[in-house]
């Protein structure tokens, strides 16, 4: 009696282990399937999200903006002329009224044109910030496109992970281009990259087609003119190693 | 059996627990210039060559998609150089066309009939007709602007006219002959109706009001819609050409209203203490774009339903000393205006959310009325410079929707003021 119910025990357990599996893997397959393709069982997307920061009317123009980009890249250094040597030129005639007047004359214009150098030091300055704040101030009051991010586990590494996935649309928009004839056709492609610590692109390959072939060699120029992409921080370095980052293109 | 389960189990498990894919996106790419190149045979008229050089012209326009790369019958180098080569021949009074994308290896061909007295619109057609195969949609090409001008104006007696203009600066016509003062025209879809307003006086000069008038383009004639005591003036065309909104101040303040042009009834559209003036349409008609003083901190932008009254407010934007003149792309994704910022007039955009809020003209005079054109890529403003203490000078220039100034398109033609882009 006692073996005819575990036996009946046992044919229940195994059962409901595999209707539970069954359902299981329904439900991932009915997550997943309809949008991704891929082999992979857990995608995580980080889009595009607005960050308002409205104080006053924006001071800068568009082509302001764009070209205080391109020159904040290049640091210029200003070199002041070398100063004269005074002890060398001692005048020892004695001045006239006329050369009095003139010398005065001549401070004025010396204090001036230091204002106006100093004015234009301060307005180079914006140049040369740094990393957030240099990018802030190239941004004015324009309303800036941010990363909303999926809900993730929450550990130190996700955090630092999500941080670094940030940081690539920046750093790939600007190789991403297309001809007039490919815009407006809604195409879409992903790529996935596999990045060492110092940032460097080991492989790519396209794991969803645009179906259009130029679009897809495109999006791959992107991401290879892009290279070598920020460093890798140490507690994701696995993550990207092993080509956990896709790339979508645009989305 | 069992021992399979347990292994598809224990795999699950593992899938669950590792890190998968993220997928960053990249977002829109930015647009790649063509180098375009217009290239003829040596049999190609001099009337023929005048119409290649209007159509290179005009691709000038385009300077975000195209570079109009130079061509001469003596060094055809540059040929081999562009993406899309444009080849024209003649036969009798046909142009032929012939169009190579080297970019998507597109392909195509027309000839256009072209007669000795051809005029700027025939180039124009043969350009549009380029332009929508390379890019399939229309070209501002065959656009026309209308403007008031103070030309032939005195101190002693203030003159100013409707005129409009090609988009590229050629063909001004004067269209209306009131000797009076012409001010906020608009015009409809179909580009064959303008609205505008008259300042118009008593006999005795000693009482004046702003009567809306209606201009039929077709046949030249101008006949009067409102003559309300007060202000009956910023009136625009919904996408229904027998209906118009417009600003009446014969109720108190300033309002909007809509007018149904076969029966003249009104419909109300704004109810507000404050003023609500300046009123652009959506193309869809679901939108209404406004200027209202409802914030108590200055002239501001709103949107609402137009069908409704007070329906749907929006508040736009919150900041600017004095915003004005907002005007719906025609996407309808954007607003242009201008605002009072460092003691003048400049051009601002902003998205119909309130978002992405930029800068557009800067030491550039003091720029005002920006009109988009019929494709949304350019930006048509009047632009004023202070000569001397008694002269100014103020011309209608044309910019591109991120702020490059392509130039003036109005010259000579007096200091024109209040420029809207028809189709």
């Amino acid at each position: 009696m006692i073996v005819a119910e575990n036996s009946f025990l046992n044919r229940f357990t195994f059962w409901s282990i595999v209707v539970h599996l069954l359902l299981a893997i329904i439900a991932l397959g009915l997550k997943y399937l309809p949008t991704w393709n891929s082999s992979s069982s857990q995608v995580e997307v980080i889009a595009n999200a607005i960050r308002v920061d409205v104080v006053a009317m924006p001071k800068f123009t568009i082509a302001e903006l764009k070209q205080m980009q391109q020159g904040g890249e290049e640091e210029s250094v200003e070199e002041d002329a070398p100063a004269a040597d005074d002890d060398l030129l001692v005048e020892k005639k004695k001045k006239s009224f006329m050369e009095l007047m003139k010398k005065l004359s001549k401070k004025r214009v010396d204090t001036k044109i230091e204002q106006v150098k100093i004015k234009r030091k301060r307005g180079n300055r914006i140049g040369k910030l740094s990393g957030d704040l240099h990018k802030l101030v190239l941004s004015g009051n324009k309303l800036q496109k941010g990363n909303s991010l999926t809900a993730s586990s929450g550990s130190i590494a996700d955090g630092e992970f999500a941080n670094y996935l940030q940081q690539l649309p920046d750093w790939i928009r600007g190789q991403w281009r297309l001809p007039t004839y490919l815009l407006g056709k809604n195409l879409k492609c992903r790529i996935q990259v596999y990045i060492n610590a110092q940032g460097k692109l080991l492989r790519s390959k396209i794991i969803e087609s645009s179906g259009d072939s130029e679009y897809d060699r495109r999006a791959l120029r992107a991401v290879e003119d892009s290279t070598p992409f920020p460093p890798v921080p140490e507690s994701i370095r696995s993550r990207a190693l092993r080509g956990d980052i896709v790339l979508g293109f645009p989305l | 059996m069992k021992k399979l389960v347990w292994v598809v189990l224990s795999l699950v498990m593992f899938n669950c627990y590792a890190d998968g894919l993220t997928v960053v996106a990249v977002g829109d790419a930015q647009e790649e210039v063509d180098k375009v190149i217009f290239s003829y045979h040596k049999n190609v008229t001099s009337e023929g060559k005048s119409i290649i050089k209007v159509i290179a012209n005009d691709f000038g326009f385009y300077q975000r998609f195209f570079k109009v790369l130079p061509f001469s019958l003596q060094d055809k180098s540059q040929v081999d150089n562009a993406d899309i080569w444009v080849h024209f021949t003649q036969h009798a009074e046909n142009l032929k066309v012939e169009l190579e994308n080297r970019r998507n290896s597109l392909k195509w061909q027309k000839e256009f009939s072209i007669s000795k007295k051809w005029q700027r619109r025939d180039a124009h057609k043969i350009a549009d007709a380029i332009y929508q195969i390379l890019r399939k949609k229309k070209s501002i090409f065959l656009s026309k602007i209308f403007f008031v001008s103070d030309r032939g104006s005195s101190r002693k007696r203030p003159v100013k006219e409707l005129y409009q203009i090609d988009f590229d600066g050629y063909n001004a016509k004067r269209l209306t002959f009131h000797h009076g003062l012409v001010i906020s025209p608009a015009v409809n879809l179909a580009g064959d109706k303008v609205l505008y307003s008259l300042i118009s006086y008593t006999k005795n000069r000693r009482k004046r009001n702003i009567n809306l008038r209606l201009l039929d383009l077709k046949t030249m004639k101008s006949r009067l819609i409102s003559s309300r005591p007060g202000i009956n003036s910023g009136a625009v065309f919904t996408h229904d050409d027998n209906k118009i909104i417009l600003t009446l101040s014969d109720v108190g303040n300033a309002e909007i209203f809509e007018m149904d042009l076969r029966t003249k009834r009104l419909r109300r559209i704004t109810k507000h203490f404050a003023q609500d003036v300046d009123p652009s349409i959506r193309a869809d008609g679901q939108r209404m774009a406004f200027l209202s003083s409802r914030s108590g901190k200055g002239a501001m932008i709103y949107t609402l339903d137009p069908r409704g009254m007070e329906k749907g407010v929006r508040r736009i934007s919150y900041v600017g000393k004095f915003n004005a003149t907002p005007r719906f792309s025609p996407e309808g994704t954007e607003i242009a205006f201008s605002s009072w910022l460092d003691n003048c007039f400049d051009i601002f955009r902003i998205g119909v959310d309130g978002n992405n809020l930029v800068r557009l003209t800067k030491d550039f005079g003091s720029n005002e009325d920006p009109t988009y054109s019929p494709d949304g890529e350019f930006i048509a403003f009047s632009s004023q410079r202070v000569l001397s203490r008694r002269k100014i000078s103020q011309k209608i220039y044309i910019m591109d929707r991120d702020g490059t100034i392509l130039g003036a398109i109005t010259n000579k033609l007096g200091n024109c003021i209040t420029p809207r882009w028809s189709n």
